[in-house]
């Protein structure tokens, strides 16, 4: 037996429960064969769940089966069909989302991926009265960048900094550098020894690597103070996380790529998203309702609704917090690789930010794969088979990492 | 096995390849009919939407589909299903509640003056793009909550229309789930609905001033039989237009409205760039534009 949405329901499924109407009274009996014609009664009637089961077990089994791919492929609206790229990642998600319901995961419901509207929270100015130099400006004046990272950048613009002045700029901040230690302790970064001060670290992965995983992690700070009602903070960083190790991930299979940029680069791509959300509450949920409705991604719903999109908001913010010009680079062209002057680290990024939605939707995420053209993930020389380890990799290591740093 | 046979099909499963060309005629026809502008990045997106179409129509290709579309004896039926598939129709009650607040409080108290004043106690609103019904029974409800008993002395009516069929009718029947409800005050809900077995029925006082029709914002003839209005309501609905098409439509709005009639827009669709025959009004809880 099992609990799942009415519009999931697949013909030929049984109601292993009797199904109440919003008076109480029976609408259908328990051991109805369900088609297509009572699923439409049961949506009208504006019933959420049934309990279904099979005929017999392998029959059970097959209509998890095609419920696990028509879930799945409606997140895959956007892309390519063609894509082999594509392809592989629905195969892989579709066996991730059945193994999911196989542990008694419950697919959320169409209405719980849709975003909720919101008692109007007020924007900062009305559609083209206002631009994001607008919303930069009133950001900067609400708050700055936390300070360790600018006397990080001080010390390591200055000729003669030292491994040593760098360790103890960080261990002044003692909740980044335990977070700091937890991460490059993690099995992702598979150092064959373990690390226990900054100084160590430092010396291991290099001072600018270190100096950008810092930035990364101290940024994740300085977003903390968003109105949790309006954005799920727990699933915004998940993704980044889950983002930022994909990127890693893909770049430790590639030459030339700087694994700890694009880890970082993977924990601020959607930094502007955050920004939108502070400044412009109410469109940010307009966008997320009109990306739903219309399957598109939420960059697409944000030009439509905004007139532009949260990488103008990260490219500008980070400008103005005088990152480094690449990881902006970088980071502003997640969605457009090939406009960017890092093309081959934009174009992982978007792989990762991807592979993150991807995998997300065996775990209830929401957002509609954004999708990439074949023939710039083949610019990588990535072979498609890698995708499925890296996947399982990515698994492997997350929880912990999402426990250890966020 | 179930996941075996999945590596074979892949993600293009069974539906027909939509060609550049193809999807060009498509959405050009769209276009034509119904205004609708469909960007060439969601061209896999009409492929993998009408796809599914296509292949419960037992066709080949999206070219068979294409014809059928425009030559059959079915094109008509067709098309009114083609714009099942294409609309959006996302809506609920007392959606943006500060516009409809700010509508109640300012603009409505207004018009009922004038009205008053004129000895003419009609009131004709507009919803043009209703969807499911969810707006103009709104307004009904709001007009109700402003009139209170005093509502019988006028004549109210609100005329609403939409492309598609299928949402016209269930905004007729007016039996609504708890999603269509979920930005309506708890007041409101034990007010103007009837709970029943299978959702909330709006209540009849509701329904009595909302007349629905079949109308298409882009034939030109059926707008102009729309009875002048005091105000129009086309919330979410312009947002799918491209420019040419926004300003034929406000054009239509314009005609249609009674000196200095207030037209109201969905939250994220400005006009200021597109046309001068609305003076835009800053209210507290958003803008409303105003026949010049
Ligand atoms: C997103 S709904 C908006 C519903 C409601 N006004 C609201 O704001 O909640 C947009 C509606 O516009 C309708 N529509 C789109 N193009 C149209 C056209 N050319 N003529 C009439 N209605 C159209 C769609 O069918 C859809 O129901
Ligand atoms: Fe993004
Ligand atoms: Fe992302």
């Amino acid at each position: 037996m099992k609990r799942i949405c009415v519009e999931y329901v697949v013909p030929g499924m049984k109601l292993a429960k009797s199904v109440k109407g919003l008076d109480g009274s029976e609408l259908f009996s328990k051991d109805t064969v369900l088609t297509e014609k009572e699923k439409e009664v049961l949506i009208d009637a504006g019933i959420d769940y049934v309990y279904i089961e099979g005929s017999s077990e392998a029959e059970e089994k097959r209509l998890m089966e095609i419920l696990a791919q028509e879930y799945v492929f409606k997140f895959f609206m956007y892309v390519n069909p063609d894509s082999k790229v594509f392809s592989e990642l629905y195969k892989i998600v579709v066996a991730l989302v059945i193994n999911s319901l196989n542990k008694g995961w419950e697919p959320p419901c169409e209405e719980e991926l849709r975003a909720k509207n919101v008692e109007r929270m007020k924007d900062l100015f009305f559609k083209d009265m206002g631009s994001p130099q607008d919303i930069i400006k009133h950001e900067l004046s609400l708050a700055s960048f936390p300070d360790v990272y600018f006397k990080l950048k001080q010390v390591l613009k200055s000729p003669t900094s030292s491994a040593k002045e760098i360790a103890d700029t960080v261990s002044a901040d003692v909740a980044l550098s335990t977070k700091l230690l937890k991460l490059v302790n993690s099995p992702l970064f598979a150092l064959t020894q373990k690390v226990d001060s900054i100084e160590r670290a430092v010396s291991l992965v290099g001072e600018e690597e270190l100096s950008t995983l810092a930035l990364g992690i101290t940024a994740i700070r300085y977003f903390k103070d968003i109105p949790p009602e309006l954005i799920n903070m727990d699933v915004f960083w998940r993704h980044s996380l889950s983002c930022a190790v994909f990127a890693k991930l893909i770049a430790s299979q590639l030459q030339g790529i700087n694994q700890e940029m694009m880890f970082t680069a993977g924990l601020l791509h959607d930094v502007g998203k955050l920004i939108l959300f502070k400044n412009m509450p109410y469109s940010s949920v307009e966008a997320l309702i009109f990306a739903r409705e219309n399957m598109v991604p939420v960059v697409e719903a944000e030009e439509c609704v905004l007139g532009f999109t949260h990488t103008t908001i990260s490219n500008l913010i980070m400008k103005n917090w005088d990152f480094p010009p690449s990881l902006i680079d970088i980071v502003g062209h997640h969605h457009e690789p090939y406009d960017a002057t890092n093309k081959k680290e934009a174009i992982v990024l978007q792989l990762a930010d991807n592979m993150a939605n991807a995998v997300a939707i065996a775990s209830g995420g929401t957002f509609v794969i954004p999708g990439m053209e074949d023939e710039v993930f083949y610019e990588l020389g990535l072979e498609i088979e890698k995708l499925k380890p890296i996947v399982l990799k990515h698994i492997k290591v997350l929880q912990d990492l999402v426990a250890a740093i966020l | 096995m179930g996941t075996m046979s999945l590596g074979k099909l892949g993600l293009r499963k069974k539906i027909p390849n939509l060609s550049r060309e193809e999807f060009k005629e498509l959405t050009d026809f769209v276009y034509e009919k119904t205004g609708i502008a469909i960007p060439e990045r969601r061209k896999y997106l009409v492929e993998n939407k009408l796809g599914k179409r296509v292949l419960e129509l037992k066709m080949n290709s999206f070219s068979d589909y294409i014809k059928y579309l425009k030559f059959s004896p079915q094109k008509e039926s067709e098309f009114k299903k083609l714009c099942e598939l294409i609309t959006i129709n996302e809506t609920s009650f007392f959606r943006d509640i500060k516009q409809l607040t700010m509508f109640k409080n300012t603009i409505l108290p207004e018009i009922l003056e004038k009205k008053k004043q004129q000895g003419k106690k009609t009131i004709r609103i507009w919803s043009a793009g209703c969807s499911s019904g969810e707006e103009p029974y709104t307004l009904s409800m709001i007009l109700h909550e402003a009139l209170k008993v005093s509502i019988i002395g006028w004549d109210i009516k609100i005329t609403a229309n939409d492309i598609s069929p299928s949402v016209l009718f269930r905004a007729k029947k007016g039996l609504y789930n708890d999603h269509s409800l979920r930005t309506t005050p708890d007041n409101m809900k034990s007010k103007y609905f009837i709970k029943e077995a299978t959702g909330y029925r709006v209540h009849p006082k509701v329904q009595k001033l909302v007349s629905f029709q079949l109308i298409n914002l882009n034939d030109d003839l059926a707008v102009k039989r729309i009875p002048p209005s005091d105000i129009i309501f086309c919330r979410n609905v312009i947002i799918y237009f491209d420019d040419e098409m926004k300003k034929k439509v406000l054009n239509h709005f314009y005609n249609n409205l009674m000196d200095h009639g207030y037209l109201f827009l969905g939250y994220s669709e400005s006009i200021h760039r597109l046309t001068k025959l609305f003076k835009p009004v800053f209210k507290p809880g958003g803008i409303v534009y105003q026949k010049n």
